[in-house]
């Protein structure tokens, strides 16, 4: 059981307030989605819960521990994983060494067990292998293992990011527009790994995408950003009918043309 | 049969007959003393060209001043030697054990300044950081120039003659071993993800920081145990010998052979050092020829002589020529929608 939550949060540059008073509790096992035109500020929010940026004001806890002025390894040990919008693979390394980077956590041996091999190290590295191998085959990848990153095609790119966020077994992961750049079919695919992810492992979603359709499918709540205030929060229905929303979109006027 | 196998395997036996055929053709006097010293120095150049590779090829941190922790190691460890054999005989048995002390004293400090300058330098990234560790480099020398101990300017004469080529072999090998279980191990994979991408590395629990600080020290251990063998072989040191152009031999070695390989640098620091000495016949053209050799390598061999490939028996995953794999995993996938689509 694990809770987000973020109290009050922004973040100014500057003069520019990207984000002003982001308010958000996850729950175990939620799927949230943040929508938003371009400029909202969805990103500057992500960079904010995984320690990349530093709030400015406000407050970000995970389970009740405080999240805020860490470094973002030590979230990503507090057990956020994140995906990034441009995609950053380890690119020349191979799919099973991106793996097996994000699953250093349970390599447990010291430097000089792993510099001369003792059992304890020769077992945990089994370990890990065999679980990296059994994590790409429930994503149909075991084919792959041996390439190298960049040499898969984008979609699959996209996919290995996301397995490469669940290998460190996190409690919260944040896919930041898994479905940008892809045609409707790859958007399919998108959606039925997202269902796998909920269904085996015990993990909340926070999600950013552009695709509506997604969106509204999968989305158990959602948070509407415009010029960093968050200007409507929940469910998919209350979010199609909210004035508002429609107004960050099509601009004002916009809903009584659509009448 | 199979653990017998696994004890003993075939390619190790390789490095058994390597040495063996080196010393053997040294007793039968068809590799002269000169060639043979020659060889040794390449054992020495290997070693540093793979701590390098560790800083370099591994964890993508560009260091131009390793030829700073070698004069560190080979400094102490003639240090060190010279001031037991003021109290010790010199017998074969004090003279391999002092060896190993001095070789290990030196690595240990070349570590400790190795993570006393990683501290702040590895904040800097990519030219700064060349910049940076060229500068340390040279500090060094400098430091060495105005210590009176150690000869200053002039040298250290008197070292011992206490590195053969056994010792050197022995140290290569270990050298290998243990960069080959540091890539292999999460350590290593770190330093890669480090090299790849850093806020990925970042965002996935790898503390960019503490690896690259890491890699350094190992390295300048490595390089510090280098210096002490070359210390103890040539038996003059003087701080020229340790300039920037050192480093840059070695950053050459490297990138000849293949950058971020085991074997690549292997190979490079062999053949780099061994070449210009069997050239100088040709006088002066000897430079031409390993400057075209260079000229060759960086237009059609980008990925060094070896071409990011590495010796079997290293038994470590390199990057193959993916393609026909890839295009054959993408056509089964293809066949497999259109049954799926079908069905």
């Amino acid at each position: 059981m694990s809770k987000l939550e973020a109290k009050h949060l922004g973040i100014r540059f500057g003069g520019l307030q990207a984000v002003k008073d982001f308010n958000l509790t996850m729950e175990s096992g939620e799927l949230v989605a943040i929508i938003g035109p371009n400029g909202a500020g969805k990103t500057t929010t992500f960079n904010m819960l995984t320690g990349m940026y530093l709030p400015t004001e406000g407050e970000l806890a995970l389970d009740d521990i405080s999240m805020v002025g860490k470094m973002p390894y030590e979230i990503n040990e507090m057990g956020l994983s994140r995906t990034f919008q441009n995609i950053r693979l380890f690119s020349s390394l191979s799919v099973m060494e991106n793996i097996r980077i994000a699953m250093k956590r349970e390599a447990k041996y010291s430097f000089f067990e792993a510099l001369f091999r003792t059992k304890k190290y020769k077992l945990a590295e089994k370990q890990i292998n065999e679980e990296a191998m059994e994590l790409l085959k429930l994503f149909e990848m075991e084919d792959v293992a041996g390439l190298q990153a960049k040499n898969l095609p984008y979609g699959e790119q996209r996919k290995l990011e996301i397995i490469r966020a669940l290998a460190g077994k996190p409690k919260i992961l944040l896919l930041d527009e898994p479905a940008a750049g892809m045609n409707p079919t790859e958007i399919e695919e998108v959606m039925g790994i997202i269902a796998k992810v909920r269904k085996m492992y015990d993990v909340s979603i926070l999600l950013i995408e552009h695709h509506m359709s997604m969106v509204m499918k999968i989305a158990d709540r959602i948070f509407v950003l415009d010029f960093g205030e968050t200007i409507a929060e929940g469910t998919p229905e209350e979010i199609q009918g909210n004035p508002k929303v429609i107004e960050a979109y099509l601009g004002k006027g916009g809903a009584d043309e659509d009448e | 049969m199979k653990t017998v196998r696994k004890i003993f395997k075939p390619e190790y036996f390789i490095f058994l007959l390597i040495y063996l055929v080196i010393v053997g053709l040294n007793k039968m006097g068809l590799i002269n003393a000169y060639l043979f010293q020659v060889i040794t120095i390449a054992g020495i150049n290997v070693i540093m060209t793979i701590s390098l590779n560790l800083v370099i090829g591994i964890t993508g941190q560009f260091s131009m001043g390793h030829a700073g922790f070698m004069s560190i190691g080979a400094y102490i460890s003639a240090i060190v030697s010279r001031l037991a054999f003021q109290v010790l005989e010199r017998t074969a048995l004090t003279d391999n054990l002092i060896l190993l002390a001095a070789v290990v004293a030196g690595g240990i400090i070349a570590a400790v300044f190795g993570f006393i300058i990683a501290m702040p330098t590895l904040k800097v990234k990519g030219d700064y950081l060349a910049i940076v560790t060229l500068g340390f480099g040279e500090i060094i020398r400098a430091v060495w120039r105005v210590v009176d101990y150690t000869g200053g300017a002039l040298g250290f004469s008197g070292i011992p003659k206490l590195t053969n080529f056994t010792w050197v072999f022995i140290i290569l090998l270990i050298a290998i071993y243990a960069s080959r279980n540091f890539i292999k191990s999460s350590f290593g994979r770190s330093c890669l993800a480090v090299r790849e991408n850093d806020i990925a590395a970042e965002a996935m629990g790898v503390n960019c920081r503490n690896y690259k600080v890491l890699a350094f020290v190992f390295a300048a251990f490595m390089a510090g145990v280098a210096g002490g063998l070359y210390a103890h072989l040539i038996q003059f040191i003087q701080p020229d010998n340790f300039s920037a152009a050192k480093s840059t031999d070695y950053i050459v070695y490297l990138y000849a052979g293949g950058v971020g390989t085991i074997s690549g640098s292997i190979f490079g620091a062999v053949v780099l050092t061994i070449l210009p000495e069997l050239l100088r016949f040709l006088n002066d053209w000897r430079l031409v020829i390993y400057a075209l050799l260079l000229l060759y390598i960086i237009i059609w061999k980008p990925y060094g002589l070896f071409g990011g490939r590495e010796f079997k028996f290293l038994n470590l995953e390199t990057i193959e020529a993916t393609d026909s794999k890839l295009r054959k995993w993408i056509r089964r996938r293809l066949r497999r929608k259109k049954e799926e689509a079908k069905s």
